[in-house]
């Protein structure tokens, strides 16, 4: 009796803890643990089939629930069609006979004993023990009451899991119009609020206060049109300063519309702004005075501007459409549209700006100019968005041009004339200089009574006085016309200003003057890269005029480095007197053309006045600067203080002297030269100095008979005068190289000093250059250095 | 080895006289009023590179004699390091042990007195169940106040269970020898370890009913366990010898045992006298010896406490009842070593699921 109370008790056990809870786990968990605790099995296993967890999933048995884990005694997933659960169809509980195991998968020890117990229809459950004996029927028989139940209570748990997974689905997705952050609401047919979420909230309130304010007909007859006509209908409004965009969704099977809202504000703003700024844009491009045109990829107009087309229904006829659409409209030649598609095409291709000059002819029949331009534009990618065209009528600019172009040519031609003009006086003026100072030297040599001697002094002074003007006039006005160009020699100071006041000595001899250098002992040791040439002109005009203002004292040139680098030094030139001064006041205008101190200075001290004008523009054409110090009637004291570059003196340089020796001079005896010159005077003078050399000498009159006489005979060198009647000394001497192919030095005499004639010489063939007026000896040295004697 | 000794240095110089090679592990149970300083000794082992484990249990066992100011230690071999495991609420990561063939024992030393016993050896069996055999038993001190107990090289800690691999299967015999006085009652309304109700009235009216009608006493206010040691709770199970729950305290009408008592579980009042434990001491030795009787190394006994308390003087019987099946097995070199304890673990036979008993006696045979 104690027996069967303790079997029911423990039955009572069992199935009370049978629904232990809702949770399947911990429902199977309460009872596994109790059963195999009280039974002592070892391992118990529940298995469900798929579709009774999740409705989707397979029909699949699977472990839902074993203890304890780590006996594995079972294959994870088992096919709807195994034997096992066909057995159970028909039997409540199966007693696994190990010896001839049917089901392997589920039970895998080879000792003790398996039980297999159904689980109402959503699977079954696998209970093994360890004892040697085998379950007995009255045992499986009270379990299978027990787990019956236990299995109609995990259905419930499995059922109940799916519920709450269902509402937590269904609660989800239900929170997704309460969550939406745009406005959704549900109207039914009566016009009553079915659902509404928070973002709904003021479209509500402002549909409560003022319903007409919202909508324009009553809210009630839009649900009712939409229902009939079951077409969803888009709405703007605006509430409480917000704009909103309603589609009105008819729901046909409930009857009801379900509103869907946005927030278009923001929109609203943005489409405004751009408006605004697209009417801001529009404005500056209709107001600009070109043309300017927009062209899509095909060439289309997307853009005109009342410039381009003025009238403006063929502005808006013109978009989307192209040139060859518009010629053919407006009857205009065909070839303007193929044109203006090759410059597009021309432009779109090279990926750069194209322009052209248009010429058309407006519709008065005028010609007009048009500067078209066309630029493309790409997006980041490098695909053409667009074509911008900019078009500007350039007909009156054209003209103006035209008349530019006509002033310019009149502008450069009298230029032109000027400079022949200047020519023309240079040789004009020193052809006789040349016969007037060239004779009285030669005069000179003559035996003359003293009374003979001071006129022949008179005429030498003055023509060489009047040589000085002619030269000052001429520099002058190279400087003016921006041809003075100077050169790039390298040369050494010290002898370059010795020299200079060797050759001054003579004017002042008569003088109680002294002239003489200082010069820094250290500009021997090394050359300078520069113009001797006008570097000799700059301190010659500052020495003559201290000669010329200085009757008694001293005049000193003094040079000194004021600074120097590896590569340059500048120096410093002051030429000190002791002469009449300056005035204060009239220091500053020195320097200014045709300026003296004093008005009267030229009449009494002679020049042009122009002597320090071209000293101050050789001076600061070669970046230099000059000025002044004076004292009335004490002296005056003038800087130049120029840039030059050195040149260290090489050692084995063999300095010539620029005075050949007697041996050369003797060489000359017997060369025959042929002179070109067709002024009497001239042939005269410089026959006179050849002569005297000893030097055969053949007189051509022109360049025509120069080629005559080359052709019949020889000569050593040619001195050649450049303009000749016939044939001038230029042509000549291109023919007598290129016609003749003679060799002889050819050495060209020239009156114009203008610059750019000694290259002319050279280009023509000629060897060397000599300007006239000419001294003996120049024309000595020159021949000397040609004959390479 | 049984020292009775609280000095370091003393249990130094005995471990170098067991001379320890790399493989073994000593095995420290040492009684509670042993006041030996334990973390120091933790230290001094750790300085000896020393592979150990150890307890605090009320009593100590050696041969046939037990003391609780005792300290035993004994050579396991073992290649495998005790391990520390926490005991707590919910889900216990339990670390993956070298088992060889089902051929290995799993030692466990816990906190006797942790609330966490039952959940942690579900768990513990949840992950190894038939891969080794079980033995072991609560560590704490008799004063029920939770206290470290348990430790490893890692220190001494509480609410925590060592567990150690011995790489030989045991064979144990668990056995209590108390006898069903009334019953069944349902454990109708239990928290864990308390039971609150038995069959639906308090389960202290239920429980003193039994009692003072047997024992002919009367519960007073101071005198509850001095009378509920003699009448434990027993668990039904089917085909196997009832699990001891131990009626520690009262607390109102509520009975607080050692160990967990599940809700409408089926108790029955025990009784027991000394024959019966002593035989059931017996029966526990030769359960243990007749599966095991060759190549033994270890007799270990966990034994519960509340036995001693019980029996008193005549506990002497139940442990030389073992030294007794040991001699008749011819193991009389086998100086049986253990504990008693505050709860025993095993599971029955050499499987089934993992128990915690009360009031009982397991003798493993390694």
């Amino acid at each position: 009796m104690n027996d069967i109370i303790s079997e029911i008790s423990l039955l009572y056990e069992l199935s009370l803890s049978i629904g232990s809870s809702l949770e399947f786990k911990k429902a199977a968990e309460g009872f596994v643990k109790i059963l195999l605790s009280r039974k002592n099995y070892q391992h118990a296993a529940i298995y469900t089939s798929n579709g009774s967890v999740d409705p989707y999933a397979s029909d699949h048995y699977s472990i839902q629930y074993e203890y304890p884990i780590k006996i594995k005694t079972h294959v994870e997933q088992l096919k709807s069609n195994y034997t096992l659960i066909h057995h159970l169809q028909k039997e409540r509980f199966i007693n696994v006979d190990l010896k001839e195991n049917q089901y392997p998968e589920v039970c895998k020890e080879t000792k003790g004993d398996y039980a297999i117990f159904k689980l109402s229809d959503i699977g079954f459950m696998v209970i093994y023990s360890q004892k040697e004996s085998r379950f007995s029927s009255i045992e499986l028989n009270k379990l299978s009451s027990v787990i019956e139940k236990f299995g109609v209570s995990l259905k419930a748990c499995l059922l109940y899991e799916l519920s709450k997974k269902q509402i937590e689905r269904i609660d989800s997705v239900s929170k997704f119009p309460k969550q939406n952050p745009n406005p959704v609401f549900r109207i039914s047919k009566q016009g009553n609020i079915l659902f509404f979420n928070d973002a709904s909230k003021p479209l509500l309130d402002e549909l409560a206060i003022n319903e007409k304010n919202l909508f324009d007909t009553p809210l009630k007859e839009i649900v009712d049109r939409v229902l009939q006509e079951q077409k969803v209908l888009d709405l703007e409004v605006n509430a409480k300063g917000t704009d909103y965009a309603l589609s009105f969704t008819p729901i046909k099977e409930y009857g009801y519309v379900n509103i869907y809202g946005k927030d278009i504000t923001s929109i609203k703003q943005a489409t405004a702004t751009i408006d605004k700024q697209k009417v801001f844009y529009e404005n500056i491009l209709n107001s600009l005075p070109t043309d300017v045109v927009a062209f899509d990829h095909q060439h289309r107009y997307t853009f005109i501007n009342p410039v381009a087309v003025k009238n403006q229904e063929i502005r808006q006829w013109l978009i989307g459409k192209t040139d060859f659409d518009y010629v053919k409209e407006k009857n205009k030649p065909i070839k303007i549209a193929e044109q203006r598609r090759e410059k597009f095409n021309n432009a779109k291709n090279t990926q750069k700006q194209y322009e052209w000059e248009e010429k058309v002819i407006n519709q008065k029949g005028e010609i007009e100019y048009h500067i078209r331009r066309l630029s493309p534009v790409f997006d980041l990618k490098g695909h053409l968005q667009m074509v911008i065209g900019y078009g500007i009528d350039v007909t009156k600019l054209k003209a103006t041009e035209l008349e530019l172009l006509k002033a310019k040519n009149i502008a450069e031609e009298s230029m032109h004339s000027k400079e022949i003009f200047l020519a023309n006086m240079s040789h004009e003026i020193r052809t006789p200089m040349n016969a007037i100072l060239g004779m009285s030297k030669l005069l000179e040599d003559d035996p003359l009574s003293e009374k003979q001697k001071k006129y022949l002094n008179t005429i030498q002074q003055s023509g060489e006085n009047l040589l000085v003007i002619i030269n000052d006039i001429l520099d002058f006005s190279k400087i003016e016309s921006g041809k003075m160009t100077f050169e790039s020699a390298s040369f050494n100071i010290n002898t370059l200003a010795n020299t200079l006041i060797d050759s001054l000595q003579y004017k002042v001899s008569e003088k109680d003057v002294a002239l003489y250098a200082q010069i820094d002992a250290s500009l021997k040791d090394f050359n300078i890269i520069g113009d001797p040439t006008r570097l000799n002109q700059i301190l010659i005009n500052l020495l003559s005029n201290a000669i010329k203002f200085t009757k008694k004292g001293n005049i000193i040139l003094s040079i000194v480095p004021l600074r120097e680098t590896h590569n340059n030094v500048t120096l410093q030139f002051k030429v000190s007197d002791s002469g009449i001064g300056i005035e204060k006041e009239k220091l500053d205008h020195i320097f200014k053309s045709f300026s003296q101190a004093e008005d009267g200075t030229t009449r009494k001290y002679g020049g042009t006045g122009l002597g320090l004008t071209i000293t101050k523009q050789l001076t600061t054409l070669q970046g230099g600067k000059i000025w002044v110090e004076s004292t009335l009637n004490k002296g005056s004291d003038f800087y130049v203080e120029l840039e030059f570059q050195k040149e260290e003196i090489p050692l084995s340089l063999d300095l010539k002297s620029p005075q050949k020796n007697k041996t050369q001079e003797a060489l000359l005896i017997n060369k025959r030269i042929l002179l070109v010159e067709d002024n009497k005077i001239n042939q005269f003078y410089a026959s006179s100095i050849l002569e005297k050399y000893k030097l055969k000498i053949d007189i051509a009159d022109n360049g025509q008979i120069a080629l005559e006489m080359a052709q019949k005979n020889t000569y050593d060198l040619i001195l050649m005068d450049m303009q000749m009647p016939v044939m001038d000394g230029l042509t000549a001497s291109k023919k007598i190289r290129q016609d003749l192919k003679l060799d002889w030095p050819i050495l060209a005499l020239t009156a114009n000093a203008i610059r750019g004639d000694d290259q002319k010489c050279l280009d023509a063939g000629m060897s060397d250059y000599l300007s006239k007026p000419f001294e003996e000896k120049d024309l000595i040295n020159k021949i000397i250095t040609l004959l390479n004697l | 080895m049984n020292i009775h000794t609280r000095s370091i240095p003393e249990v130094l110089a005995q471990i170098e006289k067991l001379s320890p090679s790399k493989d073994d592990v000593l095995q420290f149970f040492i009684g509670e009023k042993n006041t030996i300083d334990i973390p120091k000794l933790i230290d001094e082992l750790n300085k000896k590179n020393l592979r150990f484990y150890g307890g605090v249990y009320p009593s100590v066992i050696y041969k046939g004699e037990h003391s609780d100011k005792g300290l035993t230690i004994e050579k396991i071999t073992s290649p495998n390091n005790p391990i520390v495991v926490q005991m707590k609420e919910g889900s216990i990561k339990l670390p993956t042990l070298n088992f060889k063939d089902k051929n290995s024992t799993l030692l466990c030393l816990l906190d006797g007195l942790s609330a966490h016993i039952a959940h942690f050896l579900d768990e513990l069996y949840n992950t190894y169940s038939d891969s080794c055999t079980y033995i072991g038993g609560g560590a704490g001190y008799l004063d029920f106040v939770q206290k470290p107990c348990v430790f490893t090289p890692q220190g001494l800690v509480q609410d925590a269970a060592i567990l150690f691999v011995i790489p030989t299967k045991s064979s144990s015999g668990v056995k209590h020898g108390w006898e069903e006085l009334k019953g069944p009652f349902v454990a109708t309304e239990t928290e864990k370890n308390t039971i609150h109700g038995l069959n639906w009235v308090s389960a202290f009216d239920v429980y003193k009913e039994v009692v003072e009608e047997d024992s002919g006493k009367t519960f007073t206010q101071n005198n509850f366990f001095d009378l509920a040691k003699a009448y434990p709770f027993g668990i039904k199970k089917d085909y196997e010898e009832f699990v001891v729950r131990d009626p520690l305290l009262r607390e109102n009408q509520s009975l607080i045992c050692i160990g967990a008592v599940p809700k409408n579980s089926v108790l029955t009042i025990l009784k027991g006298n000394k024959k019966t434990l002593v035989d059931a001491a017996r029966q526990a030795a030769i359960q243990g010896l007749s599966k095991r009787n060759k190549n033994v190394n270890h007799c270990l006994i966990f034994d519960c406490i509340s036995r001693v308390l019980f029996l008193g003087d005549d506990f002497k019987d139940e442990l030389g009842v073992v030294l007794e099946e040991l001699k008749e097995k011819n193991l009389d070199h086998i100086i049986p070593n253990g504990v008693l304890t505050l709860g025993e673990i095993s599971s029955f036979g050499d499987g089934g699921k993992l128990e915690f008993f009360n009031k009982t006696i397991v003798v493993g045979i390694l």
